[in-house]
Parts: structure tokens; sequence; C-alpha cells
């Protein structure tokens, strides 16, 4: 019985030593990995990001600076490798250092040597960065006790308000929030940062950012500006249309237009559309004109003169490069839209005249066959003849005997005229030219 | 010794159950710096700045897609453009670097399709994301992203990713990427984008003149005076001058062989002065001798302007306007009265006439002083109107007395009543 006992005394002594070595090892290895834990990430969405994924690179972890030699990373190995393998490297480099390690590299990179001061700039701005991810206050603080004169003393060319922005900008993308508390309890900053933290909350949670920006008591001009370019849908600025307009800055108005444009021209379109009269916001409209070429020639054009007062003839556009906003893909549709204009109403040089003579010649690029069916249709003479010049010179660059043929099929073979302009032609493209070859 | 025995078979369970659960080692100082030396030196895949267009099989690529650890879809594409977007004069080197890193984890056919998804969306921090993803496309090889942004309709921003791409590989692999502009159809590919791919060849020039020389014979008629401009940077003696001329009156057009005899006279004025010499039967174009003036013009005005208007073959009231336009501005205006005045009688007057009127904005006192040794009635009337000009604007309180003087007082009087009848 005694004996049994101590059998069982035993046992317990042993499972009692293995469960607390459990314990103790996970405690161990919790501890070792706690900094990786507080490390940023931008990501919170359950899937996995493409920027958390495993890379196929090998990323050096390492826990302290004993285990990461400066010098070599910073050595003449960098110096050689082109600007973006130098940033992709230094972030590898650092990207999981935690603090200490940090902080103490930030001490080391005046004492780099062969290092350029620019890539020592580089390096503590990467080095500040890292920083910002896993405590922006303390970069700020870092970065406040750098002057002009103290980098200048160091040699780094390096501004002090970039790499606050620099800090910023990271702070405003993961946690603006915080950023803006920040901004607002302390004053060194001039409202210009109030911009950077509103665009980069706006882009990342409009809702959000617009009931922070309605909540704000001063510099709401500031905050709108951020709100306008960190917006990206028609819903976003839409919503903020209201709180602009209180604003009263034609700047900040044009500026949402501008930007809902790039975004969405014809959501933007259509909004002025629904909300001006004929004879109003005729710049805005103006200006809308470009962006929406690019996105349907067609509902551009019969949206500009449905909704402004210009002439079809001579509208206000006219004197601007609007035509370059045509892009390729769309030079089949502008050219039958050109089939069904009567170009004797317009004056010499129109705006349509202007389409054609660049969507035609920059249609030849691609489709030289397209051109010469339009060319055909052209009743004027003068036009025609110049259209088929431009078709002869890129058959000429493709295969000097269908140029050659192409002459004939025009009829014009013995036209003298006609031949010697082709015989110019042929010249400029045997010859060689001095300068660019236009 | 039972107490001994107890606390043993404790510390050997609990020891054997730590290190049994104890995640792997960490790895020693020495072993990091080891690992970092093999990531700096061996360059990874994904970093590797290769010029070589991919080789890999269609397999080989669709199994690097398959093992690509996430797919680069469009939520991914909106969190990296997200992550990189900054107005555009900000840079955040950190975050540009973070999507870099994560871009680099994708083949050349992944980038390729994000791209061309990319650019037909509206994704906020596209324009930034795209120039990261075209340089991780550059990372895999330059010539196969040079030759996917040529295959695309030329539009504003593929045009600035094709210069951006060019000029980087460039910098790294000029040999290889001029090559790559020599085997190109110069009208389909080149010649919209020659503005940026020409300085390509003065970069092979700088390492390698004898093989920017031996691209002459292959090159696109168009693109050879890019070579030879590079080329002729590189020359540091005037034989080397002596012997490309040789060689291009042998081989190549005679307008090339003009621009290399012009930048030979206008870098070695002197030697190239007596190659001409040593060539009587020789019909050189006027614009070897015109270098030749300006390369020595302000060195001497008047040994130069002489030598010009000895032996240029052009006409010489033609070398009379280039010797005073080009010496007018940094000679003494005695000087070039002087040279006037030492002209062969049939020309001085003229030349006279063609300095005062250059010198009209400059000294005023200076022509009317000399006005009188012009002959020619028009050249007078040129001057005159141009005083007139000058002093009207100048100093019109002395209008109407010079208006008064001049030979051509009615002229005057009637330009000035037209001018004041339309404002001017």
């Amino acid at each position: 019985m005694k004996k049994r006992i101590y059998i069982s005394f035993v046992i317990a002594i042993l499972v009692i030593g293995a469960g607390l070595g459990h314990v103790a090892a996970s405690l161990y290895s919790t501890e070792k990995t706690t900094s990786y834990h507080d490390l940023a990430s931008y990501n919170s969405q359950s899937r996995t990001s493409v920027l958390n994924g495993s890379p196929q690179t090998p990323v050096i972890k390492s826990t302290s600076t004993k285990a990461f030699n400066l010098q070599k990373v910073f050595g003449s190995n960098l110096a050689a490798k082109s600007e973006s393998q130098k940033l992709i490297l230094m972030y590898q480099s650092l990207s999981e250092l935690p603090q200490q390690a940090v902080s103490s590299l930030i001490e080391e990179v005046d004492s780099l040597e062969n290092v350029t001061p620019e890539d020592k700039a580089l390096w503590l701005v990467m080095l500040i960065s890292r920083m910002a991810e896993i405590s922006p206050e303390l970069s700020i603080e870092l970065v406040n006790n750098l002057t002009s004169e103290n980098l200048k003393a160091r040699g780094l060319p390096l501004d002090k308000n970039f790499v606050m922005k620099t800090i910023f900008t990271i702070w405003a993308k993961h946690s603006p929030q915080q950023a803006l508390q920040h901004l607002l309890t302390d004053t060194q900053y001039d409202a210009d940062y109030l911009t950077l933290i509103f665009r980069h909350w706006a882009a990342k949670s409009f809702e959000q950012a617009l009931r922070a920006a309605k909540a704000l008591q001063e510099h709401t001009l500031e905050s709108y500006y951020g709100m306008v370019e960190g917006s990206y849908q028609a819903s976003h600025f839409q919503q903020l249309i209201p709180f602009i307009q209180a604003q009263q800055s034609d700047e900040l108005s044009k500026k949402l237009f501008r930007q809902w444009t790039f975004f969405d021209a014809l959501s933007a379109a259509q909004w002025l559309a629904d909300n001006t009269k004929v004879d109003e916001a005729q710049e805005l409209k103006e200006a809308m004109f470009s962006g929406l070429v690019r996105e349907d020639f067609n509902y551009a054009i019969e949206w500009y003169f449905a909704n402004t007062n210009d002439s079809f003839t001579r509208p206000a556009f006219a004197g601007s490069n609007f035509y370059m906003f045509i892009r390729p893909q769309q030079f089949a549709q502008v050219i039958d839209w050109l089939l069904l204009q009567d170009f004797s109403v317009f004056g010499h040089n129109s705006w349509v005249h202007k389409i054609e003579y660049d969507v035609a010649r920059n249609t030849l690029k691609y489709d030289i066959d397209l051109v010469k069916r339009y060319a055909a249709q052209i009743q004027d003479n003068r036009r025609r003849n110049e259209l088929n010049l431009s078709i002869y010179s890129a058959l000429a660059k493709q295969d000097p005997t269908s140029a050659k043929a192409f002459i004939v099929e025009l009829g014009l073979a013995n036209n003298a005229e006609f031949l010697k302009i082709i015989e110019a032609i042929d010249f400029r493209l045997n010859t060689p030219c001095m300068g660019f070859c236009y | 010794m039972k107490y001994i025995v107890f606390i043993s078979l404790f510390t050997i369970s609990f020891s054997a159950s730590f290190f049994i659960y104890l995640p792997s080692p960490q790895i020693s100082a020495e072993a990091i710096d080891t690992q970092l030396d093999a990531h700096f030196n061996e360059q990874p895949d994904g970093l590797s700045q290769s010029a070589s267009p991919i080789l890999e099989t269609p397999s080989q690529a669709s199994e690097q897609t398959l093992n690509a650890a996430i797919e680069l879809d469009e939520l991914s594409l909106q969190e990296l453009a997200l992550l990189v977007d900054s107005p555009f004069f900000d840079n955040t080197p950190w975050l540009s670097a973070k999507a870099a890193d994560a871009l680099a984890k994708y083949d050349f056919l992944q980038l390729q399709d994000a791209y061309q998804r990319l650019l037909n969306s509206k994704i906020k921090g596209s324009d930034r994301l795209l120039n990261l993803i075209v340089k991780s496309m550059a990372a895999h090889s330059s010539i196969d992203t040079l030759d996917f942004l040529l295959s695309r309709p030329a539009e504003r921003i593929t045009s600035r990713h094709f210069s951006q791409v060019f000029n980087d590989a460039s910098a790294s692999n000029a040999t290889e990427i001029a090559e790559w502009v020599l085997s190109k159809n110069y009208y389909a590919d080149i010649e919209d984008n020659e503005n940026k791919v020409a300085a390509v060849f003065e970069k092979v020039a700088e390492q390698s003149p004898s093989l920017a020389r031996s691209y002459l014979p292959r090159a696109h008629i168009h693109l050879k005076q890019h070579i030879l401009y590079g080329l002729m940077d590189s020359f540091d003696q005037y034989q080397q001058f002596e012997a490309l001329v040789v060689y291009m009156s042998a081989n190549e057009h005679k307008v090339l062989n003009q621009l290399v005899i012009n930048s030979m006279a206008s870098q070695y004025p002197a030697q190239t002065a007596q190659w001409l010499a040593s060539r009587p039967d020789h019909n050189y174009a006027e614009s070897v001798y015109k270098s030749i003036f300006i390369a020595q013009v302000e060195e001497d005005f008047t040994s130069a302007a002489n030598w010009y208007f000895q032996n240029s073959p052009d006409s010489k009231q033609s070398i009379i306007n280039t010797v005073l336009f080009r010496g007018h501005d940094g000679t003494n205006q005695d000087t070039l009265l002087t040279w006037a005045q030492n002209l062969p009688i049939e020309y001085s007057s003229y030349a006279i006439g063609d300095l005062l009127s250059w010198l009209v904005a400059k000294d005023i006192d200076f022509v009317l002083q000399h006005y009188n040794k012009v002959q020619d009635k028009g050249q007078r009337y040129r001057i005159s109107t141009r005083a007139f000009n000058e002093i009207q604007r100048e100093a019109p309180e002395f209008l109407d007395e010079f208006i008064a003087q001049s030979e051509f007082s009615k002229e005057l009087l009637e330009k000035l009543a037209w001018r004041e009848a339309n404002g001017l």
C-alpha cells in the first residue's frame, strides 16, 4: 500500500513538472513574440492581406540590434542597387524590427561608413517611418529633436517637414482618429496637416471622416480640402457638396468637381445637369468637358451643348486641348461622329477640324484602312487631299509599294502637284533628320 | 534522500517538458549576419534586375501563378493602391517600399495582368501603384516590360511608364537596351518614342565608342544621328573625329557626314581649318566654315572673321551678315568697325551699314557718328527707322530733334503720325 502511494506520488510529481514545464515554455515563447504582435498592420480584414502574405524572398526577423549588422546592410551592397531595389531591401531589413532596435539604429545612422549622405538620410527616414508604425508619438518626438541646423551639421540632406509629413501619412492611414487627436492638442503643426489627415481618413473610412470633419470647430476649410482629396466615389462627392458649399470657396468647389470628374465623370456630369440651370456653372462644365470626352465622346458633346448656352460652331472649350483626351479606343466612334458633321458650318480650324486632324492622324497608327474609308467620304478636296497625304506617309513607313499603289488607287498617279508633295514626303522619310524627327 | 529523488524527478520532467514545447531556438547573431549576407549578395528572384526576356515556359509560368502566396486580385490592388495613395507632391518612401515588397512576390504575368486591370480602373492611388507595378515588372525583365508597354495603345500614362522603365534600364544596362531599340521596327515602335530612347546611345558610347560605332550600319536612318551624337560626345581627340569622317564619307548619308564634320569644326576649329585646306578639291558645306568661325570668334574676332571671309564658299554679303550677327555682341565696336572698313572696297560700305544696324540698340551715338560712312540708301533708311524706334522708346524727348535732322524726316514723320493715330 505504502509502495502504491509512493509510485502515485512520483507520477504526480512527473505530471506536475511536465505541466509546469509546458506552461513555462509557452510563457517564454509568448514573451519573445509579443513584439511582433504589437507591430502595426494596415489590414484588419479577415482575409489574408496582400501585405501580410508569406513572401518568396527571405525576410530576416531579428529581435535585437545585435542580430542586425547595420554597417553590413548600409554598406556598399546598396550603392549599386536601383532606387526601388534599395527601398525594398531597406524595408525588408526594418519592417519587423521592434521599437528598441529601431531606436538604437536611428542613433547609429551618423556613424555609418562608406554611405552617401543621401542614403543616410533615406535610412533615417525609413527608420523613423518604421518607428511611426510602432509608436507615432515617439517618432514625432524624434523628429522634433531634429533641427535644420542639426541636420545640416550632420550633412543629411533632409527636410524636417517632409519627415514629419511622412509620419503623419503613416499614422493617418492606420489610425486617423488618433492622429487627429494629437494634431488638435499640439499647436506646432500648420493646417496642411489637417488636410493630410482627412485625405487619408476619407479614403479609408469616408463616413467616419465626415463625422469628424463636421465636428471640427475651426480649420474646417482645410479639413474639407482633405475630404475632397480623399474621396473617390460619386456618393462621397454628393454627400460633401452641402458642406463644401457652406465653405464658400470657389477653389474648393472646383477641386471637388475636378476630383469627381476624374473618378466618375458621368455621375458628376449628371449631377450638374440635374442641379444647375443651363446658364449656370459654365466654368465647371467647360472644365469637366475634357474628362467627360475621355469617358464617352458622344455623351460629352451631347451633354455639353444641352447644359450650356454655347453655340455648336463656337463653344467655349474650342480653344482648349480637349481633343487630346480622346483615347485610342474611342477613335472609331469619333470617326463615325465626324462623318455625320457638316463641316461647311464651321469656320477654318474649328474645334471639329481639330478633332478630325488629331483623331484621323492618330488612328493611322492603329487602323489605316479605317482612315482610308473615312477620307474617301470627305467631299472637301483640300481636307481629303491633306488626309490622303498623311495616309500615304503612314503607308510608306510600312511598305513603299503599297503607298505607291494607294496613289494609283486614288487616281492621282499623274497629278503633278500631288506627286511633288509625295516626293517631299519620300525625301523626308529617307533622309536623316537633325534633332528629333517628327 | 526521498526528497532529493522527488526534486530530481520534478526537475527532469519540468526541463524535458519545457524544452519539448519551446519553439525552435532563436537564430544567433552570427547566423543572422550570415543570412543577411546571403540576402543582400545573392539578390533574391523578386529583386533581380535582369534585362533579359523571361524565358520560362507557359507551364512554368502557370506553376508560378499557382504557387503565388496570394492572388493579386481587386481587393489586393485596392489595398495596395490605398496604401501608396498620396498627394502628387508627397512621397512616403516607407509605404512605397512596403507596397513594392508586396509586389515582389508576384511573377511577371500576374503583374502585367494587374497593370492592365488597374489602368482601366479608377481606384484611389492607382497612379502611384501603377508606377510600382511597372517597376516590379521591370525587375523581372525590362525588355519584356518595354515590349508590353509598346503593345498598349499610346496613352499618356503608358508613355510615362515607358520612359521610366527605359531610363532605369538604360542606366543599368545600356548595351542591352540599345540592342533592343535597334531590333525594333523604327516607324512602328520607335518613332513616337524617339525623344525617350535617343539618350541610350550616348550611354553606350560613353562606355564603348567602338560598340556604339558598330551600331551605325544597322540603325535606322533616323536613329543614326543619336548614335553619332553619343559617339562624338565621347571623343577627346581630333584624330577620332577625322577617322569617323573617313568612315562616314564612305559609308553613310552625306547629311550625317556633314553633321560629323560640323561637330569636328566646332571642337577642333584650327585642325579642321587645316584639314579643309588640305582638300581644296572637295566642296564642303558652308556650315563647316561657319562652325570654325563661331568656335574661334570669341578668342580673336578679327582673325576668325578674316579667315571666314576669305575661305567660306558663301556669298560675301551673307558672310558679313554672319560675322556681324555673331560678333556684334561680344566684340568691341571699334574692332568691328575697323574690320568692316578694312574689307575690300566693294564690301566695306555694306559691312559698315550692317554693323550700324546691329549697334542701334547698343550705342546710338556711335551709330550716328558713323552714319555717313554708309553709302547704300536702303541701309541708311533701315538704320534711321531703327534709330527712330529706339529713340521713341528710350528717349522720346529727343525724337523731334532726330526727325528734323534725318534725311528721311518726311517718312519718319508719316510713321510717327500713323503711330499716334493708332495710339501706339
